[in-house]
């Protein structure tokens, strides 16, 4: 055994109490550091999930023409850009070998008209139903009614939307053709007591309509399988629906839509008023079927509605890149579009996101300086303890390489035992978390975890982190005792006796 | 010529604000296998010279030689490896290390040298232990001993690597008569068969009878030699 090594063993033998004090500062630092990483992997992982994988995608895809990144939580419903020449962004988008899905969404405001209430808002993405599952598959979980696929028109309404209309209009949507279930009304609500809906009608809020609705039916009502409480604000439309009711109409809808409400738009400024309030002739609500007689085919030639692009890329690629090589190809075709982060799109969700990471990142950083700083005070009080000892260590003919090696042997050992079982036992904790399956309080508490449910995360690069962190903690923590302890001479040994 | 050789040695002290000579131009020369006392009242300079001699300490002004080394301009790498490979220093206090037993202690100076295999360096350990009489000990730790048998450990762990010279100051300060005589007869007996230089700081009477040559210090000069 090194002599080294069997000094500092027996040393630390000798002055347990140092040893155990020293020893369990490490133990505590290794066991939050692990946790915390843990925590925050698990956060980066659930955000990853979420809403790259549920709700985002990777990249989203923008028009040139629109000037902030937030595209998905605009303050007050302020409107994103269309896409212009959407069939040739999206045919360089899917040629990139790095994306694996492409889905174009159209996304706005649009108003609930209610016969009996006033109206309310709701955000929609207009969507590819098909498209959508096959990017987003495990994205939205069915709570009620059937998923639409292919051609069908309709709503999948959210949850969230569902309920705010309820609190709103005491309104409760239920899929086309299907009772209340009594189980999803809110605590205390019963069937009896709210009106039943099974199709909502929508105005659209676009520079293209202020006038026209549609009736969309119910076909099913869906929860977001993580961050509901945010993500529920968007239900699904079929984008034929959300383009008509947008105003956005293909070449063959146009005349038919325009000779239909010729005689609104016949009417001139000043009939107007006498029009809307007073006895003009207008069609009631529950009569609105602009969308439901005439678009019973879904085109995909429907596009100018779409405003985003949203993006799954190859696990094995990297965002940055792809959103280069997009960037690059857009601008060699001279496309209106341009390509941004999914935490770009985001915008503040993502700050938020990004806000609570640095937090948790901060606290383990205060753990990893507090413990240096107790240690270092630790061994600087044990180094001026042994002053005679070592003085007579280099009298017989010690180097200072050897006191040096001395206290790092001593610190290592203890770093070894304390900090890897400080480890150890944080990845046990880290196991037990993940099994209580604790859920999300609320929105913001969502966003810390991540996800729904507090799923700390602990993989081999964030062992190997925390045990990169003891590393630097031991050897930041030797290095001024052992400036210390060097500068003990053999004189300063005697002149103790 | 002489092993030792100091020139004009001086050695300050800033105490306090005041500036206190404890050498004041030392001029002194040891040869080979000479069994020599430094002998002086307190305060003498006696340890003062010792340490100097042992590269513990450095000379204020002056010219040291070790072993035909100038020791004053070495930096401390040189100085520490000449008091592993050319010198045994015998503490005034026996400065062990605590944590080890005898024979550990014995072994230390030559596992700094890494020079030897582990075997070799039981083997010469033990045999040192032996010749100091401590053969039922060896796996005492100094807590265990009494003051004789842990002088007789620091002249074994002094005398283990063969150095050239051996100091010790005051090796007999601490002890009872009998045992500080056991410890003399050692040294001398080491001194005959081995050829080893010893230099031994004492103001003990009893302890002159065994030097072969006497150097009094007094004030920080050297008035006999």
């Amino acid at each position: 055994m090194n002599i080294v090594f069997r000094i500092a063993w027996k040393n630390l033998m000798r002055h347990r109490g140092k040893s155990l004090v020293i020893g369990s500062i490490l133990f505590t630092g290794a066991l939050i550091m692990t946790v915390g990483n843990a925590v925050i992997s698990g956060l980066d992982a659930g955000l990853a999930q979420n809403f790259r994988q549920r709700m985002t995608g990777d990249i989203v895809v923008v028009s040139t023409q629109q000037l902030k990144d937030n595209v998905f939580f605009t303050p007050m419903g302020e409107p994103v850009e269309s896409i212009d020449q959407l069939a040739d962004v999206l045919k360089v988008v899917t040629a990139n070998p790095a994306v694996r899905h492409a889905l174009p969404v159209a996304k706005g405001v649009v108003t609930v008209l209610n016969e009996d209430s006033e109206p309310s808002f709701q955000m929609l993405f207009g969507v590819d139903f098909d498209n959508y599952f096959r990017t987003f598959p495990d994205g939205l979980q069915l709570v009620e009614g059937t998923l639409p696929s292919g051609n069908t028109l309709g709503l999948i309404l959210s949850t969230q939307s569902r309920e705010e209309l309820f609190k709103f209009a005491n309104l409760w949507a239920v899929p086309v053709g299907e009772g209340i279930v009594t189980r999803n009304l809110p605590a205390g609500v019963t069937p009896d007591s709210v009106i039943r809906k099974d199709q909502m009608v929508y105005m659209g809020f676009s520079d293209r309509n202020t006038s026209l609705d549609i009736i969309a039916p119910v076909r099913a009502i869906g929860k977001y399988a993580a961050f509901n409480g945010l993500w529920g604000f968007f239900s699904l439309i079929d984008i034929q629906s959300y383009n008509q009711c947008m105003g956005y109409f293909d070449d063959q809808e146009a005349p038919i839509i325009a000779e239909k409400d010729q005689k609104l738009l016949n009417h001139s400024e000043q009939n107007l008023d006498e029009m809307l309030f007073g006895n003009a002739e207008t069609t009631p609500i529950s009569q609105s079927t602009t969308a439901t007689s005439t678009a019973t085919v879904a085109t995909t030639s429907s596009t100018s509605g779409y405003n985003l692009i949203l993006v799954r890329i190859d696990p094995k690629q990297t965002i940055p890149d792809t959103i280069l090589q997009l960037n690059q190809s857009f601008k060699k075709q001279n496309l209106p579009a341009k390509a941004i982060t999914w935490k770009a799109a985001l915008g503040q969700v993502a700050q938020m996101a990004s806000l609570m990471r640095a937090i948790l990142f901060g606290f383990v950083m205060i753990v990893f300086i507090v413990a240096i700083i107790v240690i270092t005070n630790t061994l600087s009080l044990a180094a001026m303890e042994r002053i005679t000892e070592i003085g007579m260590m280099r009298a017989i003919g010690a180097h200072r390489r050897f006191i040096s090696w001395l206290f790092i042997t001593e610190t290592g050992v203890l770093s070894i035992v304390f900090g890897l079982a400080g480890i150890g036992v944080g990845t046990l904790l880290v196991m037990f978390l993940r099994l209580l399956h604790i859920q999300a309080a609320n929105n913001l508490v969502e966003l810390f975890y991540g996800g729904t449910t507090f799923k700390p995360l602990l993989s081999i690069t964030d062992i190997g982190l925390g045990i990169l962190q003891l590393v630097v903690v031991t050897v930041v923590s030797v290095i001024y005792p052992i400036l210390i302890a060097r500068k003990i001479s053999p004189m300063d040994a005697i002149s103790r006796e | 010529m002489p092993i030792i050789q100091l020139s004009n040695v001086t050695k300050d002290y800033a105490l306090g604000e005041t500036l206190v000579s404890a050498l004041r131009g030392v001029d002194f020369s040891v040869e080979k296998g000479e069994f020599l006392s430094i002998i002086g009242p307190s305060g003498s300079g006696k340890t003062t010279l010792l340490n100097i001699i042992g590269c513990i300490d450095t000379a204020t002004t002056g010219s040291v030689m070790i072993s035909d080394q100038e020791i004053t301009k070495m930096n401390d790498e040189g100085r520490t490896d000449l008091r592993l490979y050319k010198i045994g220093f015998i503490f005034q206090t026996f400065n062990l290390i605590a944590v080890l037993n005898v024979l550990e202690n014995i072994e230390f100076p030559l596992l700094l040298m890494d020079k030897l295999s582990k075997e070799e360096i039981r083997k010469r350990a033990q045999e040192h232990a032996d010749a100091v009489g401590l053969t039922q000990y060896t796996h005492h730790r100094p807590s265990e001993l009494s003051g004789g048998q842990r002088q007789r450990v620091a002249i074994a762990r002094a005398l283990v690597t063969n150095p050239d010279i051996v100091l010790a100051d005051e090796p007999t300060a601490n002890l009872d008569s009998k045992t500080g005589a056991t410890i003399l007869q050692l040294m001398q007996h080491l001194n005959e068969t081995q050829k080893t230089t010893f230099i031994f700081s004492t103001h003990d009477p009893e302890v002159l009878q065994y030097a072969r040559r006497i150097v009094k210090i007094k004030d920080g000069r050297i008035v006999e030699s």
